[in-house]
């Protein structure tokens, strides 16, 4: 499905999400059209499934509460990718403070159930990636996923994380680097 | 060619069936070698037709949002009669020093605190010194400034133990 189809129906739905009389059936369009995009974004953050289930709904009762705020100024899908990461870094922060861990710990804590987790199957590499992408900054672990696997581009994720083009080039460039360092010293 | 010796073999012997496995072995070496640009996916996958029951369950989360309301663990009547109490409390600790600095007479903050929790007064009787209109300003005043949706929940999450809740 390419980015012209999301755009050209963005407005549509826009339109139809902001009049009481269509709103839940527009809103019913809009989860089809991007649950899946936005699960795999929020599943690259927290990591387990049923966490990343419970933020994909919370994100979609978000985006319902406050679609009469949206005023256009960003694209629909950038301002939901946006709810979806502010949405799992809060789920992230509460976990670590109500298991009183530091995120950090929290992560390394979801690497080392990742092997025995049941919806992972990826490989030895997949699973060491996924390990160093763990110890990056969380800013460069968005970066990463975000340009590495799901291929947005810099302006795209400018607008998401609402930082310049520059700074997450810069980000990204040293995630790389990180990355492959600790891939290949093994 | 004449054998030397008559050995055919060498003894060597390989583990069942490895030759079958030797293609993927070497690919998956050379894989775990080459860094970042072998790596396409993440590896996470999702239950079988997870996505087809998202839409029902957002909705179904919603309407259950709607319909209930939430019981706060503390009652907000309860906490307005505390909230008058401490206020009564206050309005005669004040009295009183007034009234012990102009006898020039020493102060005993002890005796004072004392005095006023020995003669067993409750929260509610308290309360009952103040007119509603007294109580609503305590309530619009502190309470609403004091007690907003995020400093409870930031509240709940540094203080409370939750498994005492739940048990």
């Amino acid at each position: 499905m390419g980015k012209q189809f999301f755009v050209k129906n963005d407005l549509e739905l826009i339109s139809r999400l902001q009049s009481p009389s269509s709103r839940d059936h527009a809103f019913r369009d809009l989860m089809t059209l991007y649950k899946e995009r936005l699960y795999w974004h929020i599943r690259k953050i927290v990591i387990s499934h049923d966490d990343s289930d419970d933020v994909l709904q919370n994100t979609f009762i978000k985006v319902y509460k406050n679609i009469d705020k949206f005023k256009g100024e960003s694209k629909l899908f950038s301002w939901m990718y946006r709810i979806a990461t502010n949405e799992a870094i809060t789920h992230l922060n509460k976990h670590a403070k109500r298991f009183q861990m530091s995120s950090e710990e929290a992560q390394q804590q979801a690497m080392n159930n990742l092997k025995s987790d049941v919806y992972f199957d990826g490989d030895d590499i997949q699973l060491k990636l996924q390990q160093a992408i763990a110890t990056l900054p969380q800013k460069q672990q968005l970066v990463f996923n975000m340009k590495y696997f799901d291929n947005l581009k810099y302006r795209e994720m400018a607008d998401i994380l609402e930082t310049s083009e520059g700074a997450l080039k810069a980000s990204y460039h040293i995630a790389v680097q990180k990355i492959e360092s600790l891939l290949i010293g093994d | 060619m004449k054998k030397k010796w008559n050995i055919r073999e060498t003894g060597f012997k390989t583990p069942q069936n490895y030759f079958d496995g030797v293609e993927d072995a070497v690919v998956s070496k050379l894989n775990s070698h080459s860094g970042l640009s072998s790596i396409d996916e993440t590896g996470f996958k999702m239950p079988e037709d997870f996505l087809d029951s998202v839409e029902d369950r957002v909705f179904k989360k919603l309407n259950e949002d709607s319909n209930s309301r939430v019981i706060s663990l503390v009652s907000r009547r309860h906490l307005l009669y505390v909230t008058a109490a401490a206020a009564v409390v206050l309005i005669m600790f004040t009295i009183l020093t007034n009234k012990f600095s102009t006898s020039e007479s020493e102060l005993d903050y002890e005796m004072v605190e004392s005095y006023i929790i020995n003669q067993d007064i409750s929260a509610y009787e308290l309360a009952a010194l103040l007119t509603e209109e007294e109580i609503e300003t305590i309530n619009t005043t502190i309470l609403s400034e004091t007690f907003n949706e995020s400093s409870v929940e930031d509240y709940l999450l540094d203080v409370v133990d939750f498994e005492n809740l739940i048990e």
